[in-house]
């Protein structure tokens, strides 16, 4: 064997080869780091900040790892035994990183389905956690509830959790009862009840505040009452029409009754 | 004397728009205290500091500024609505919907923002279904009201409606991008750039904002704190698609 020539086992290869070879690996990194820059800057406005980051990262690892097997391949490296080495190994991994490879592939059909976005009010109904939308991961999603609590979701479970999107449609519907007294003119309190509505910029006005007469209950008429919002201020205006309600129909001298029970004794 | 335009900054500056007050006094050499009150109410109160350049500016904006996280459109429904015949055409006057801006100017450089307003009351409506469609700004005008616009409140839109089609049509609303609203003045009279509305069927019709004043001599109200609409003006000419800002009502009009 000459000097310039080197083996290890299965493998002889010489100095110019293994120049090569790491020449070859040095190269995969530079075009692995330019292609996946390029990737990200390519879908930069089709996804999320986080998800082209994931792209680059995914596309610079794949051209690193196809760079690194070409210069194995060159020095006439013999995968066999790595593979079947490789392929035990890969089954106990596998059992080993089981749910994290779930989230993993569940992070990546959230990404495309999009179920929601960064900064949705969003209801994961399994699990009974509400919050907004504050970062979505390779394997978690992070949601801050609406009392101020990070809540860190995997993947997995919100991939096969039933969820509300509150923020998804632009408009929102606020459906609220109210029950007048029996002696009230129905028709009047509507009309109070609408200009009352009508005078707040929230609430829009088409569709139309829709307010009827829904029930005729044990000891009030029941009132309907529909509004439609945008999603943005949805809440804001849920707290605030119960109390205009109020005030509109005690200002109209309306009664509001509360629960009532006469009560008859025969007199023996 | 109009209410829009440039004042000089001195020791009290008192300006009154209907039931808005806008008082700005000065607190030191360089610093003012601006203020602006309703019904004696304080509504917004704040310090800015400026130099002799400096001047404030009372101007109509776009109605972008208030509730600025709902809506970016603005709907106008006609009142009463009108019919087209086929393949015709007809000019009417409409209003939209303006805010008041004021601002801290200083000559050749940029304007701040200090304060904005609607005389109106805002009002908000969906156009189109909640999952795809827009929360627009709200605006109930007149046909062709001889009165004309409602100062400080409304500007007039002289708007072109053509129905190419073979069909009578029913135009009972228009919807348009408020953020592409170019506004012209003449003597505290507001206008909306020349508009056009194509009738493309039963159901769709596009709204054309032409980028052009209505009639000569107005003078071209300043957009504030928006590169938005310089930019897609420039990519507009820049690819030869022409200089229009363009809305398709697909939801009816």
């Amino acid at each position: 064997m000459e000097w310039y020539e080197y083996s290890i086992p299965g493998v002889q290869f010489t100095v110019i080869q293994l120049i090569i070879a790491l020449l070859v690996i040095a190269v995969g990194v530079v075009i692995g780091r330019m292609v996946s820059l390029s990737a990200r800057r390519v879908f930069t406005t089709a996804m999320s900040d986080h998800s082209s980051y994931l792209l680059q990262r995914i596309v610079n690892y794949f051209v690193i790892i196809v760079a690194v097997l070409a210069a194995l391949s060159y020095l006439h490296v013999d995968f066999t035994g790595a593979l079947l080495a490789g392929g035990f190994l890969g089954i106990i991994i596998g059992f080993a990183t089981q749910s994290v490879v779930a989230n993993f592939i569940s992070g990546f059909f959230l990404q495309i389905e999009k179920p929601f976005a960064i900064g949705n009010s969003i209801k994961v109904m399994d699990s009974d956690i509400q919050g907004v939308v504050t970062a979505i991961n390779v394997f978690s999603t992070t949601l801050c509830s609406f009392d101020g609590v990070n809540t860190r979701i995997p993947n997995e479970k919100l991939f096969t959790s039933k969820i509300l999107n509150y923020s998804k449609h632009v408009a929102r519907k606020v459906i609220m009862n109210v029950g007048i007294s029996y002696k009230e003119d129905v028709a009047k309190a509507i009309d109070i009840l609408k200009k009352k509505l009508n005078e707040n910029p929230l609430i829009l006005s088409e569709p139309e505040p829709l307010i009827y007469l829904d029930d005729l209950g044990d000891y009030s008429l029941n009132l309907s009452i529909h509004i439609w919002a945008p999603s943005a201020t949805w809440f804001t205006l849920k707290t605030q029409v119960v109390q205009q309600v109020k005030e509109a129909l005690d200002l109209a001298g309306v009664e509001i009754p509360f629960v009532q029970r006469v009560m008859w004794r025969d007199n023996l | 004397m109009g209410l829009f335009g440039l004042y000089s900054l001195k020791d009290r500056l008192a300006i009154e728009i209907n039931n808005e007050r806008i008082i700005v006094e000065k607190k030191s050499i360089d610093t003012f205290c601006y203020r602006r009150e309703r019904s004696d109410e304080i509504i917004e109160s704040k310090i800015f500091t400026a130099n002799s350049a400096t001047e404030l500016s009372v101007t109509p904006l776009r109605p972008i500024h208030l509730h600025q996280q709902i809506a970016r459109h603005v709907m106008v429904c006609i009142n009463p609505s009108f019919s087209l015949p086929p393949r015709s055409e007809v000019s009417l006057t409409l209003t939209v919907p303006i805010e008041v801006g004021v601002l801290a100017s200083v000559v050749e450089t940029s304007d701040h923002l200090l304060d904005f307003f609607s005389i109106s009351k805002p009002k908000y409506a969906l156009y189109g279904p909640p999952e795809s469609g827009f929360i627009c700004r709200f605006h109930n005008s007149d046909l062709n009201n001889s009165a004309g616009s409602m100062p400080y409140a409304e500007a007039t839109a002289f708007v072109r409606f053509e129905n190419p089609t073979s069909s009578w049509v029913s135009v009972h609303r228009i919807v348009m991008d408020a953020y592409m609203f170019d506004l012209y003045l003449k003597d505290d009279i507001v206008y909306l750039e020349d508009t056009k509305v194509i009738i493309d069927d039963e159901k769709t019709a596009q709204v054309l904002l032409n980028n052009k004043p209505p009639m000569p001599g107005l003078q071209e109200a300043p957009i504030v704190s928006d590169a938005l609409k310089r930019f897609r003006l420039g990519l507009l000419e820049r690819t030869g698609l022409g200089v229009k800002d363009r809305f398709l009502m697909e939801y009816g009009y």
